[in-house]
C-alpha cells in the first residue's frame, strides 16, 4: 500500500484503494483489505468516473484532505463513499431519482460526512439552504443532454480558486455529432464562464465517449 | 432576503429537517448563494441526521405515488406473460410423452394447464376431454407417479401465472380508471399503464406532446434513425393496440399519431384539471380514424416503403419539389458527408411493361453467308498475320462505321433506350471497329 501523491489514494498491486472511514463495511461489495493496521476499499476505475480519472491521469489537480464537496449525480453512493474516504469535510451528494436514493440512504447512513440531498441538481436554489460555505471541489457526474448548464448553474456553490471536476458523456448530449465537437463546445462554454481548464482527460478504456473536465474557478 | 440556511434553526433535527423542505419549496431561481460563517456550535452530524430524514420522507412520498405502483404492475404482468409463455411450451413437450393425443387436441395454454393440473394422467385427461376410447391406443407411455406428480405440480404452477396474470389485468384496470380515467379509455388500460410505466409516471407523460408518446417504446429505431439516417418509427408500444397493428401498414403511422394525440390529451386532463375527456376524445379519434381509413395503398411509385421492395423512401410531394431531407439538422451542424442516396431522387423508373425493342435472335445469320464450307486445310487468303513483321499499310480514313450484326438488332432507334445496343463511342475511338462477319478467316 503506497501512497500515489493524490488525497487519499493509495496504490497496492496496480489496484486502486482509499482508506476505509467505516472500517469492516463495504459499500458495494468492493475489496476490503488491512494494511499498516488501517483498512482499504478497492476504488474500481470500471465502476467509477472519477476512479477512471486518477487511473488515467495521476497528476490530476485533486481534493485537499479536508475539502467540503458538491457532489452532483451521487447515484446510489459508489463514489460518493469514495469521496467521503478521501475528505474529512463535508459531501453533498444531490441526486433526484428516488430510486437512486432508496440504495444511497442505505449506503451513506453510517458516514457522517455525507449529507444527502433528494433533489434536482438543475435548480440548485432548492438545496442552497443545505450549504452554509463555499465548497472546494464541485464534482458532476450527470449523464443529462444539458449537463454543462446544470455545472454552471452550480458554480455560485464552488468558491473561488476551487476545483471543479466535470465528466461529460458526449452521447447524452448528442448522440449524432461526433465527440470531439462535443467537447470543443463544451470547452468554449466553461471558457466563457469564467473557467481555467486545466486537465481534459478521456476516461477511454474505462469509460466509452466520456471526458473528464477538470477546472478552476478564478481566485 | 436570503433564507436562513441549516444551522440557524438549531441543533433539533426535525426543525433543520422540516427547514430545508420548506426552503426548498419556497425556493425561486435562479440561484442566489449567500456564504456563511459556520460557528463552531453548528455539528456536520446534526446536518447528516436533518438531510436523512427529510430524504427518507420524500421517499416515502414517492413510494406512494399510484403511477409507481401501476408501473410495477404493468411491468409485472409482461414478465408474466414471458413467463407463461416459457412454462406452456415446456409443459407440452413435456406432457406429450405421456399424452401426445392431450396436446395435441388441447391449443389453449390455459385449458392444458387446467387438464394436467386436476386430472393428473392420461386416462383421466382422455375422459375430461370424451376421448376415452383414445387413452387405450395412445402413443404415450406411461409415466412414473412421481414424474406424474412434478409434472402435476408444474402444471399448477402455470395455473398460478395465468391466475396471477388476470389478477394484475384487472387490479391495472382499476387502477387505471383512478389514476388516468382519460388514457385508459383511449388506448385501454393496459397500454396506458406501459405508457406510463415507460415514460416514468403520469405528471411526465402528461408534459409530453404526442409525437413523444407515439413514439415511446420505439427509441431504439428513433435513435437509429438520428444516427444512421435509417427510416423513421412510426410506432411505439402503441402498435400494440389492434387499430394499430390490424391497419394495413400504409394506415399505422397515422393511426397511431391519432392514437397518440387522443393519448397525450388525456393524460395532461388526467394529471392536471382532472376533467372527463372521454366522449370528447371518442369524437376526435373516431373523426380522425375515419379520415385515415380514407388513405389508399400508395401506387408502387410513389415512394411508399416497401413497394418495391428493398428501396428506400422516394421524393414526396408535388413533381419537381426538393426531396425531403429527413436527418439534416440545423446548417450550424458543420460540414456532413455527401448526401446519402436514399433522401436524392430517383433516377426514372424502371418499367417492365413498356415496349421492348424488337427480340433479339440468335439463330439469325450472323454475317453475309459464307460461299462453301469453311476449311482449314485450303489456302489461306490472306498470308499468315505475323506479330514479328512489318504491320501492313496503315488505314487511312476514319474506322468502319458499326453495322448491327443481327436482323433488327438497335438500328432505327426502336425500344426503350436501355435496350438499345450502344454505338459508336462504346468501342472508344481509338479501336478500328471491327467490321463484321470476317471470322476467323
Amino acid at each position: 500500500m503506497r501512497t500515489i501523491g493524490l488525497t487519499g489514494c493509495y496504490d497496492d498491486k496496480g489496484f486502486l484503494w482509499t482508506e476505509n472511514k467505516v472500517p469492516g463495511h463495504a459499500v458495494y461489495g468492493e475489496k476490503l483489505r488491512k494494511a499498516m493496521g488501517r483498512e482499504y476499499r478497492n476504488w474500481n476505475p470500471h465502476r467509477s468516473k472519477l476512479a477512471a480519472l486518477v487511473r488515467k491521469d495521476p497528476t490530476t489537480p485533486w481534493f485537499g484532505p479536508k475539502d467540503d464537496v458538491l457532489y452532483l449525480g451521487a447515484a446510489s453512493g459508489t463514489t460518493v463513499s469514495h469521496v467521503s474516504d478521501i475528505v474529512s469535510g463535508s459531501v453533498f451528494a444531490v441526486e433526484f431519482s428516488p430510486r437512486s436514493v432508496r440504495d444511497l440512504l442505505w449506503n451513506i447512513e453510517p458516514r457522517q460526512n455525507v449529507v444527502p440531498i433528494l433533489e434536482d441538481a438543475g435548480a440548485p436554489e432548492r438545496y442552497a439552504a443545505y450549504i452554509a460555505q463555499p465548497v472546494n471541489v464541485l464534482v458532476q457526474d450527470i449523464a443529462q443532454r444539458h449537463q454543462v448548464e446544470i455545472f454552471l448553474r452550480n458554480l455560485p456553490f464552488l468558491r473561488p480558486g476551487g476545483l471543479g471536476i466535470l465528466v461529460v458523456k458526449a452521447r447524452s448530449i448528442n448522440v449524432s455529432q461526433p465527440p470531439a465537437a462535443i467537447y470543443d463546445e463544451v470547452a468554449r462554454k466553461l471558457t466563457a464562464a469564467g473557467l481555467v481548464i486545466e486537465r481534459k482527460v478521456d476516461l477511454h478504456p474505462f469509460e466509452l465517449d466520456h471526458m473528464a473536465f477538470v477546472v478552476r474557478k478564478a481566485a | 432576503m436570503a433564507r436562513p440556511v441549516w444551522f440557524e434553526k438549531g441543533s433539533d433535527i426535525t426543525v433543520v429537517a422540516d427547514h430545508l423542505q420548506a426552503s426548498a419549496e419556497a425556493a425561486v431561481a435562479p440561484l442566489a448563494f449567500e456564504p456563511r460563517a459556520l460557528p463552531g456550535s453548528a455539528s456536520p452530524a446534526t446536518l447528516h441526521q436533518a438531510a436523512l430524514l427529510r430524504a427518507r420522507r420524500l421517499l416515502t412520498v414517492s413510494h406512494a405515488e399510484q403511477d409507481r405502483i401501476l408501473s410495477q404492475e404493468v411491468n409485472a404482468i409482461d414478465d408474466l406473460v414471458r413467463t407463461a409463455n416459457l412454462l406452456v411450451e415446456r409443459l407440452r413437450e413435456w406432457y406429450a410423452l405421456h399424452a401426445p393425443e392431450a396436446t395435441r387436441h388441447v391449443t389453449d395454454a390455459k385449458e392444458l394447464a387446467n387438464l394436467v393440473a386436476t386430472h393428473g394422467d392420461r386416462a383421466n385427461v382422455m375422459a375430461a376431454l370424451k376421448q376415452a376410447d383414445v387413452a387405450t391406443t395412445s402413443l404415450g407411455t406411461d409415466l412414473d407417479p412421481a414424474d406424474l406428480a412434478v409434472i402435476q405440480g408444474f402444471a399448477a404452477a402455470l395455473q398460478g401465472v395465468h391466475a396471477s396474470w388476470a389478477a394484475l389485468e384487472a387490479r391495472v384496470g382499476g387502477l387505471m380508471e383512478t389514476v388516468a380515467p382519460n388514457v385508459a379509455s383511449v388506448v385501454g388500460p393496459v397500454i396506458g399503464a406501459r405508457l406510463i410505466a415507460l415514460s416514468g409516471g403520469l405528471n411526465r407523460l402528461a408534459t409530453w406532446p404526442a409525437g413523444t408518446v407515439q413514439l415511446l417504446g420505439a427509441e431504439t429505431a428513433l435513435f437509429r434513425h438520428l444516427k444512421e439516417g435509417t427510416k423513421p418509427p412510426k410506432h411505439g408500444i402503441l402498435f400494440q393496440h389492434p387499430l394499430v397493428h390490424l391497419a394495413p401498414p400504409w394506415q399505422r403511422g397515422p393511426t397511431a399519431r391519432a392514437l397518440a394525440l387522443a393519448a397525450a390529451t388525456g393524460a395532461k386532463a388526467d394529471a392536471f384539471t382532472k376533467n372527463d375527456l372521454r366522449a370528447f376524445l371518442k369524437t376526435q379519434l373516431d373523426n380522425d380514424l375515419a379520415r385515415v381509413a380514407k388513405r389508399k395503398m400508395p401506387s408502387r411509385d410513389a415512394g411508399f416503403g416497401r413497394y418495391p421492395p428493398g428501396r428506400g423512401t422516394g421524393p414526396r410531394g408535388p413533381p419537381g419539389a426538393a426531396p425531403r431531407q429527413w436527418n439534416r439538422g440545423p446548417p450550424s451542424d458543420g460540414p456532413r458527408g455527401p448526401p446519402r442516396s436514399f433522401d436524392g431522387p430517383r433516377g426514372p423508373p424502371r418499367s417492365f411493361d413498356g415496349p421492348r425493342g424488337p427480340p433479339r435472335s440468335f439463330d439469325g445469320p450472323r454475317g453475309p453467308p459464307q460461299d462453301g464450307p469453311r476449311s482449314f486445310d485450303g489456302p489461306r487468303s490472306q498470308p499468315p498475320r505475323s506479330f514479328d513483321g512489318p504491320r501492313g499499310p496503315p488505314r487511312d480514313g476514319p474506322a468502319a462505321p458499326y453495322k448491327p450484326r443481327g436482323p433488327g438488332a438497335g438500328g432505327s432507334g426502336a425500344g426503350a433506350p436501355w435496350k438499345r445496343k450502344p454505338q459508336g463511342a462504346f468501342r472508344g475511338t481509338n479501336a478500328p471497329a471491327k467490321p463484321p462477319g470476317k471470322g476467323g478467316a
